[in-house]
């Protein structure tokens, strides 16, 4: 999805075509449903489930039930001059939830990764989907810088070079000026430290 | 007892200058190969409860950094295939 503000009348636009393609989808034809599922794909995988999931596989299979129950469940969606994505973004979290339930994982780890964050819809000026997935990306953000506040510094710098900037376990050992084995520790010690703040660790 | 799983989540993280132990350095280097593997979009589909739960929180971090972006054509288009 672009990251680009969308001008009020692009909004409009954007929501007129959705609903004439949701009314279609109703009335029978679900492939109508296509090109609203291809918009969202994205942002509900990107900011919805994923971030509320951690395992990539797990959130694309509950992307693709999450898109399926949509236009199987389409009739019972009720227009109100907003767009479908925050029924989409529900249904996602419903799924996630189920997940949750099902796995053994830590309860207070569960709680931590899918807690709810409001989102304001402001059906005056039609919050599209992008506002409700940036929206929801800073909320996750803030949780995360939160967590990575509590860490000591040299943990926090582990998970800052390798896993947000993304740089190779030898530039990582380079910039803290230990070992490629000693880096390896650092990093698991902080991800474990992470996962105890985030609210796995007991 | 616990089991290395037990210990590895829920026990305690020491400090960054504690010299580690030879099995922690094993676990931390076979972590660090799954991170390797992850970034790279390997990701393998078996590995202790262990290191899945903490390669998750790894990714939760990544996405929330907008790390991680995939979305196969063919999951929008599955729903379809299902349904008709």
């Amino acid at each position: 999805m672009a990251s680009e503000p969308a001008t009020a009348q692009e909004l409009e636009r954007e929501l007129e075509q959705e609903h004439r393609l949701v009314e279609e989808a109703q009335q029978g034809n679900l492939d109508a449903m296509r090109p609203v599922l291809e918009r969202y794909a994205a942002p509900l995988y990107g900011t919805v489930i994923l971030p509320r999931l951690g395992d990539p596989a797990f959130a694309e299979e509950v992307l693709r039930d999450t898109l399926a129950t949509a236009v199987e469940k389409i009739r019972r969606f009720t227009w109100q001059g907003k767009s479908i994505y925050p029924w989409l973004r529900q249904i996602a979290i419903n799924k996630v939830y189920d997940v949750h339930r099902q796995s053994k994982r830590s309860r207070r780890l569960a709680d931590a990764m899918v807690h709810e964050i409001p989102v304001e819809s402001d059906p005056a000026t039609h919050a599209d989907a992008q506002l409700i997935a940036d929206q929801e990306r800073r909320a996750h953000r803030a949780r995360i810088d939160q967590t990575m506040d509590q860490l000591q510094d040299r943990y926090r710098l582990a998970i800052e070079l390798r896993l947000v900037q993304e740089l190779s376990r030898e530039d990582c050992a380079q910039r803290l000026g230990v070992t490629i084995g000693t880096f390896d520790v650092l990093l698991f010690r902080a991800v474990r430290a992470f996962r105890k703040h985030f609210g796995g660790g007991t | 007892m616990a089991t290395q799983d037990d210990d590895t989540l829920t026990g305690s993280v020491p400090d960054p200058e504690a010299e580690p132990s030879s099995v922690e350095l094993a676990h931390a280097r076979r972590f660090a190969d799954l991170v390797d593997k992850t970034l790279t979009g390997r990701t393998p589909p078996a590995m202790s409860a262990d290191d899945r739960a903490l390669l998750e929180v790894a990714t939760v971090i990544r996405a929330s950094h907008g790390n991680v972006e995939l979305v196969p054509a063919a999951v929008v288009i599955a729903p379809f295939t299902v349904i008709r």
